[in-house]
């Protein structure tokens, strides 16, 4: 299935606590489109889970399924060992936190937060001290007499959030929440979302196709593929030691070599250079990627380096430069460099430059077509 | 934008055709409906006379007042004598109310007294004072194109007018008229309750119950949209009425159960049968539209919050549909206020005001009291659409971007199959009162004799039960087809041009910007308010005789059903535009223009390509509403321009239920087949365009 699970320490210390909700040959077609393919999934209580992959993977149809607004065609969904899978979602007790908020127009801000409350029949003392609870937790203490319509979009999906968490949901789960909202905003409320989740303690499945979100928010990151789950790591894993060339140039910024393992562990590259000292276990004869990231790439003075390239452009990226290479190896590589770094080479388009590789940092991924 | 005379010249011609076809009609009903009725004083109402009779011509004017004089009727001889003397200030010992014999007397001998030249002098105006007390309504008939139609009819009674709120007034005090406002208030109350519900039920089964056949069933169900007029109720009538199928053919013939003569549809209840029927189209649209376009992640956002299929409903889908259902609600009330046809077919008995205006129009001719009442019907509906306005904050009900249909939101089986009952229902209704109409277009004489024949197509009488009777050709100018034939005329003329105009007029306002855009822009869209027993009565009382000069007088002129018909409708066409032009970006002429396309190129290469549809849809509904429509154009028929919607209207509520028939399923066919013409067209040019 091209599942990679490697046993690092976050990975030992999730695996240790108990298998809170747990999905097992979750499928679901539509017509002719497969858009979850029997995927199986653990959460642990407590946990932030983050599905990640590109529009289409079927990530949000397996959100909707946890959440009882897809029914699934095969498979099954336990919570504690409690069998959910034909409990409409009405009686599941998950928070949603919907892409474009899904507000109740009609309702006031209060009336909305309240609303999980009211249909629970709760009394409304309680329902008064649990809207303000919420409200002062999301920090929309000010806005409880507003409508929908008379708040900013970061204003809404702090709304939202709050009505998804009032009745104390055992899940949490969130569809792309902060897709709508401005980047400033967006990085603003990724960093309260990811605080708020962790004060509340509540287990959380949160949808994403932003690797850089997934990253700050994950314990764990779940990536998914025309259906599948690729990879299932934490944020470090997934970054370090991507499962496949789509994990790899999918997270982070990666240029992609494509070669065979030679007999002493080092790699032929298409091209036909060979690399040297790097870390893998792939037996030889093995046909692999090597996935070079900007940071493993630094730039020297043309003399006495080990490879050689030409600086095609070159891009401001404010704290730093990014600059784009011809070659080594007949690749497009990347370089960043840090602004002093890059004056002091004093180098500009055009020039011959000096490359050298951290060969050890570079990451081996088996070519699974072998 | 720089404006070129050729510009100017558009703007000119637009201003001025929706100046003179739709505001002059509809101010005309306004200013009417404050003229209220004050009686002539005798001195005035001679004078009016002498007037109108200036009309006539010369000779033929001093025949006629000496003929009538002579043949004058001895009460009448005595009336105009006493009213001469007493308008020449002369004192008669009688009074009008005394008995003749003692008026007679007192009169000769008050004569008697005069001097001879004065007597003289009095008796010369005999003829004329006669004419003005007995006469006027035989001078009025043959001023008909040289006056207008109001001041005839105020002539007629010998009433002047001043500018009041009397016509109002006496809907309130009149007795006749209070209960017919009642009933229609009653009337329209129940009819649009019922109707809004039923559309949202069907809405909401076919968008989120998603019943099996949904399509099939919203088809139906839009059927009425291209109906004949009235054929709802003339299909009641051919089942339930006094020889109908179920109350006299089976319950009352062959069960014996029933007196169809007692127990049938006729009344309150067959009236709303019928406008529920009726009026089911325009109401689905409205809430359909709204649940369709409702983000279906409100719904899910409630069960994930826990809330169950009530609660969903409660909570969300109604409070969310909730201005959708008001306005649907207020349509459906307006519409059934103004409906006449149907209350003339099957109300008999329950008489409603929008009868009443057609019998003031068709009959007593008494204008202003019509142009009132038909402004009173509007009241209501007006005052409920300012209060749906101020209860529903727009920005509160925007069901804003839709994002994705509610699959979470699961509607219960029990409630899915009542929903599908209701839908299939429906959809029965509806197709078994139409089939009801085509057999019956085939059928010698409903309710009696159910040989099948042509007759009714071919114009001959069918009636074979009496033979004498069908051979004495009485009636018979009206049978058959003929009538379809001049319909389909009005309608090929109206459509195109129609359409045309509507294009010119989107482009004229949205495009070129002139000043006072919005106020003709209004003026454009208020056909669509405003009911067709309006401006149907407008363009009588405007066109009869413009500015007083009987040469420009359009009334009994194919000219005017058009005129009529394509003004009515051209909202249509300016809507559907108006939101091309809206999705499309003004960016797209700016681009023609920076490539060197002239004003002209640009409205002829880019503007009418973008517009194809738009034409389309407001042509096809000129067409449609041409060979359907009655309220508007049943004032303007003349005899030898008679629509086949107003016949079908007439011979159903007569008893050619045959000839009726006929007409309604060849208009059915027709429509139906441009309908499916429209369709496949726009569907062909699509695919050229997009390959």
């Amino acid at each position: 299935m091209g599942v990679d699970r490697r046993a690092g320490a976050d990975t030992l210390r999730m695996s240790s606590a108990p298998v809170h909700l747990r999905c097992a040959g979750f499928g679901k077609r539509f017509g002719d489109v497969t858009a979850v393919d029997r995927v199986d999934l653990e959460v642990t209580r407590g946990a932030f889970v983050v599905l990640l992959g590109a529009s289409g993977c079927g990530k949000t149809t397996l959100l909707r399924m946890i959440a009882g607004l897809v029914e699934p065609d095969t498979g099954s969904l336990t919570l504690d060992g409690m069998d959910l899978t034909r409990v409409p979602a009405a009686a599941r007790n998950f928070g949603f936190v919907f892409q474009a908020y899904a507000l109740f127009p009609t309702k006031t801000v209060a009336d909305n937060i309240a609303f999980p409350l009211d249909i629970r029949g709760t009394g409304a003392d309680e329902r008064r001290a649990r809207v303000s609870e919420l409200a002062e937790l999301t920090q929309i203490g000010d806005l409880l007499r507003r409508f929908p319509h008379e708040l900013s979009g970061g204003q809404q999906q702090r709304v939202a959030l709050a009505r998804a968490l009032a009745a104390r949901p055992s899940l949490l789960l969130l569809d792309e929440p902060l897709s709508a909202l401005d980047a400033r905003i967006r990085l603003r409320l990724r960093k309260e979302l990811h605080d708020l989740v962790r004060r509340v303690g509540v287990t959380a499945i949160y949808v994403t196709h932003d690797q850089e979100e997934a990253l700050e928010l994950a314990d764990r990151i779940v990536v998914m593929d025309r259906g599948r789950i690729v990879q299932d790591d934490t944020p470090e894993g997934v970054y370090l030691r991507p499962a496949s060339r789509h994990v790899a140039s999918f997270v982070g910024r990666a240029t992609l070599a494509g070669g065979i393992v030679g007999a002493s562990g080092s790699v032929r590259l298409a091209h036909g250079d060979e690399l040297t000292g790097l870390r893998h276990d792939l037996s030889p004869g093995r046909a692999c990627a090597v996935a070079i990231r900007p940071e493993f790439v630094g730039l020297r003075s043309p003399a006495g380096a080990p490879y050689a390239a030409t600086i095609v452009r070159r891009m401001f990226m404010g704290p730093h430069m990014r600059v784009l290479l011809d070659g080594p190896f007949g690749l497009a590589l990347e370089a960043e460099l840090d602004l002093k770094r890059w004056a002091a080479l004093g180098l500009d388009v055009g020039d011959r430059v000096g490359v050298d590789i951290a060969s050890q940092d570079l990451v081996v991924i088996a070519d699974p077509t072998t | 934008m720089r404006r070129g005379a050729g510009a100017w010249l558009l703007v000119a011609f637009v201003a001025a055709g929706l100046g003179l076809f739709i505001a002059a009609p509809i101010l005309a009903v306004l200013v009417a409906s404050f003229e209220t009725p004050r009686r002539l004083e005798r001195n005035e109402l001679v004078t009016l006379t002498a007037t109108m009779l200036e009309h006539v011509q010369e000779g033929d004017r001093e025949r006629r007042l000496s003929g009538w004089w002579q043949r004058a009727r001895p009460n009448e001889r005595i009336d105009t004598r006493r009213t001469a003397l007493e308008l020449a200030g002369v004192s008669v010992t009688a009074r009008a109310d005394d008995r003749y014999d003692v008026q007679a007397r007192a009169v000769d001998a008050a004569m008697d007294r005069l001097a001879p030249e004065r007597r003289a002098e009095i008796e010369a105006r005999l003829p004329l004072v006669n004419a003005a007390l007995h006469k006027r309504v035989l001078i009025a008939d043959g001023l008909d194109h040289a006056v207008r139609a109001s001041d005839l009819a105020a002539f007629r009674l010998g009433q002047s007018t001043t500018m009041g709120i009397g016509n109002y007034a006496r809907i309130l005090k009149d007795e006749r008229l209070r209960v017919a406002a009642l009933n229609a208030l009653a009337l329209a109350t129940t009819s649009a309750t019922l109707v809004t519900a039923l559309a949202f039920a069907l809405a909401y089964a076919i968008q989120r119950a998603r019943v099996p056949g949904a399509q099939a069933i919203r088809t139906v169900a839009l059927l009425p949209l291209v109906s004949p007029p009235v054929l709802v109720a003339f299909a009641l009538l051919l089942l339930f009425g006094r020889q109908g199928l179920v109350t006299f053919g089976l319950l009352d013939q062959t069960l014996g159960l029933v007196d169809a003569n007692s127990f049938n549809i006729y009344g309150f209840g067959g009236i709303v049968a019928a406008q529920v029927i009726g009026l089911l189209p325009p109401a689905y649209v409205v809430i359909d539209n709204a649940l369709a376009r409702q983000d279906g992640a409100l719904e899910e956002a409630a069960v994930s919050g826990g809330a169950s299929f009530a609660d969903v409903l409660r909570h969300v889908t109604l409070p969310m549909a909730a201005p959708a259902l008001a306005r649907a609600f207020i349509i459906a009330f307006v519409l059934s206020m103004t409906d006449f046809g149907n209350p003339e077919v099957v109300g008999q008995g329950y008489p409603v005001l929008a009868g009443e205006i057609y019998d003031m129009i068709i009959g007593t001719r008494e204008f202003p009291l019509a142009a009132a009442a038909c402004l009173s019907l509007l009241g209501p509906g007006l005052a409920l659409y300012l209060l749906a306005e101020r209860i529903f904050d727009r920005r509160r009900y925007d069901p804003g971007q839709r994002v994705a249909a509610a699959t979470g939101h699961v509607v219960p089986a029990g409630i899915r199959h009542a929903l599908l009952a209701l839908g299939i229902s429906t959809a029965a209704i509806v197709t078994i009162l139409f089939l009801v109409v085509v057999a019956s277009a085939f059928t010698v004489y409903w309710g009696v004799d159910h040989r099948f024949t042509l007759a009714h197509f071919l114009g001959v009488r069918a009636d074979l039960q009496d033979q004498t009777f069908a051979q004495s050709g009485f009636g018979t100018r009206y049978l058959g087809l003929s009538s379809v034939w001049t319909s389909l005329q009005v309608a090929a003329l109206a459509a195109p041009i129609g359409g045309f105009v509507a294009l010119l007029t989107v482009y004229t306002l949205d495009r070129l910007r002139p000043p006072g855009r919005s106020a003709l822009g209004f003026v454009a869209l208020l056909p669509a308010v405003f009911p067709g027993i309006i401006f149907g009565i407008g363009y009588l009382h405007v066109f009869n005789a413009p500015l007083g000069l009987s040469a420009l007088a359009l009334t009994g002129s194919l000219a005017i059903l058009v005129l009529n018909i394509l003004f009515g409708n051209l909202f249509v066409g300016i809507l559907a535009g108006r939101g091309v032009l809206q999705k499309t970006a003004a960016g797209i002429e700016d681009a023609a223009a920076t490539l060197g396309a002239s004003e002209w190129q640009c409205f002829r290469h880019v503007v009418l390509p973008l517009m194809r549809q738009a034409f389309l849809l407001g042509a096809l509904f000129i067409f449609i509403d041409a060979m359907t429509t009655l309220s508007s154009v049943i004032f303007l028929v003349s005899g030898e321009h008679m629509l086949a919607s107003v016949l079908i209207f007439s011979q159903a509520t007569g008893v050619e239920y045959g000839s009726a028939a006929a007409k309604s399923t060849t208009i059915l066919a027709v429509v139906l087949a441009t309908v499916a013409v429209a369709f496949l067209v726009e569907r062909r040019l699509n695919r050229m365009l997009h390959q």
